[in-house]
């Protein structure tokens, strides 16, 4: 097997285009040579200065799409992990836990969805809902309610083995009877092979792919719950005149 | 529009603090004022400043700024805004002589992108609006590409981008267009963008990936820098690194493959499919 050296390191919803049946990635900006072992020095700088106004954080040391950006990572403030292969497969699987919940037919009700939606744009709980839906591992997926049933399959498989890396029950039990087979569980974790046949074997499903169950726009709960009493004031009286053209324009959408 | 002036009257609107601590034990004064109403001038003059980025092709800009008679000057770019110290304008020179220089640059000098042209040739033109399925009063621009590994200069037709990640004051504000390849008559895509300093070109990444047979990423056409930079001045040498400002150098990429967003799946096995064979891509094994 030959690998090519190079990691993404930005694998997010809007750098997987569609084209036919495959996708393909885009954005290569901010790959970086796997051969590299430690964080290049200034990599470290570019994300102080990104999120410098983030008080409650020491230091933010992950690059790329947030909402996609690997629990471990978020929860890395000491700089000790390097964004590896196992940082850009668990961006895959938040890629399509994501779009499960805003656009795949699910049992969801708007509240939850928005619920769910916030989590992975939180910048406060993002890393500890995603460490929590993973130690649930496939409860957390059965709790979406996916109508098409191979797609809550195949994630149910994917989060009973990323709950591996997050202590899941599952995990804590296999450790305490074969502590090698747990350590083996996560290190299948960090390479290609084990998300790539899950993912592979699961496509075979001839009458899943017969299915025309495309996007679903799904509602979604608009409130400003997650803004400061002082954001939500000026978003009010900046620019009145504004406000009103939206609204009205909202309210045409709606209707036409 | 080249550049703005912002006038206040009142000296708590002051967006910078003058470099005086304000209590005695305070070592180090923070440039910009943590005041509200200090914030919100800062805020006014930077949502002007980047109005004009986001609205024009632009590699920098200028603007001035005045309280009572205190006036600075500021240069904008997509790595930081350079702001000058404080003159009384009532009586140094320096705001007329700003005027005058200005008025008297250059296009280029003033900040404006000159690489996106009009377009001259009406039949091209034409043949641009229908394969990019235009109206005729769309704007049109020509923007050569000049490769960094060939050196050939290649030529394309773009109207608005589809994109709208360069609506941000800083940082690579890229902006991706569908553009009428003028060589070879085809729909490809153009990528405009200011790359990172220190990071890999994105077109050698593209070279290097196609070489070594990787399946899944887009098809390579050409990749080079503009020639603009910005964030790189002799005022950051005795800062120290970790504190510069970002260096950006402008640069284009166009590629073969245009896709539809991973957002627009039209069954859920789509959906997964395409991540996976996306997965393939990230990250080359020679599956059998």
């Amino acid at each position: 097997m030959t690998k090519a050296k190079i990691l993404h390191k930005d694998i997010s919803s809007g750098n997987i285009l569609i084209v036919g049946d495959a996708g393909i990635l885009i954005d290569w900006e901010l790959c970086r040579r796997i051969d590299t072992e430690t964080a290049r020095s200034y990599e470290k700088t570019v994300s102080l200065f990104t999120f410098s106004t983030i008080a409650w954080s020491d230091c933010l040391v992950y690059q790329g799409t947030y909402q996609f950006v690997s629990a471990r990572l978020l929860l890395n403030t000491t700089q000790e992990h390097v964004h590896n292969v196992g940082d850009d497969l668990e961006s895959f699987v938040h890629v399509l836990t994501w779009a499960a919940i805003k656009y795949a037919s699910n049992e969801l009700t708007p509240a939850n969805r928005s619920h769910h939606l916030k989590n992975f744009d939180s910048v406060q709980y993002a890393a500890f809902s995603k460490v929590e839906f993973f130690q649930r591992d496939m409860l957390a997926i059965e709790s979406i309610g996916l109508k098409q049933q191979p797609l809550s399959a195949v994630l149910e498989a994917i989060y009973t083995g990323f709950g591996h890396r997050y202590g899941s029950l599952e995990h804590k039990k296999l450790k305490k009877l074969n502590q090698q087979a747990a350590e083996a569980e996560l290190e299948k974790l960090e390479t290609h092979d084990w998300l790539y046949n899950t993912l592979r074997d699961a496509l075979e499903d001839s009458e899943w792919k017969a299915a025309t169950d495309g996007r679903v726009n799904q509602e979604v709960l608009e409130d400003d719950k997650y803004l400061t009493n002082r954001q939500k004031n000026r978003k009010k009286s900046m620019i009145p005149e504004y406000e009103e053209e939206l609204n009205s324009n909202a309210k045409r959408s709606r209707r036409g | 529009m080249t550049g703005f002036g912002e006038l206040k009257n009142e000296a708590r609107d002051e967006p910078f603090t003058l470099g005086q601590p304000l209590y005695s034990f305070d070592t180090e004064v923070p440039f910009e004022s943590d005041t509200m109403c200090g914030r919100d001038t800062r805020g006014q003059i930077t949502l002007y400043a980047n109005a004009i980025q986001a609205t024009q092709f632009r590699t920098h800009s200028f603007s001035f700024f005045i309280n009572r008679t205190n006036c600075r000057l500021i240069h904008w770019s997509r790595s930081c805004a350079i702001v000058t110290e404080e003159f009384d304008y009532t009586k140094s020179p320096w705001l007329a002589e700003f005027f005058w220089r200005l008025s008297h640059a250059s296009k280029a000098a003033r900040g404006f992108d000159t690489t996106f042209t009009s377009t001259t040739n009406k039949t091209e033109e034409k043949k641009a609006r229908a394969a990019l399925h235009l109206k005729n009063t769309d704007a049109l621009y020509k923007v050569v590409v000049n490769d960094d590994v060939t050196g050939k200069d290649t030529f394309y037709i773009v109207s608005k981008p589809f994109t709208n990640n360069h609506i941000f004051p800083v940082g690579r504000g890229t902006r991706c267009f569908k553009a009428y390849d003028c060589q070879t008559r085809a729909v490809v895509l153009l990528k405009d963008t200011w790359r990172v300093d220190k990071y890999e070109k994105e077109g050698s990444v593209y070279r290097e990936l196609h070489k070594a047979g990787v399946r899944n990423i887009a098809t390579f056409i050409a990749a080079g820098d503009v020639g603009h930079v910005c964030g790189e001045t002799e005022i950051f040498s005795d800062v120290p690194e970790v504190k510069r400002p970002r260096v950006h150098f402008h640069y284009r990429l166009v590629i073969g493959t245009i896709g539809t967003s991973l957002t627009q799946f039209s069954s859920t096995w789509q959906l997964v499919s395409a991540t996976t064979s996306a997965l393939i891509g990230n990250f080359l094994f020679a599956y059998p």
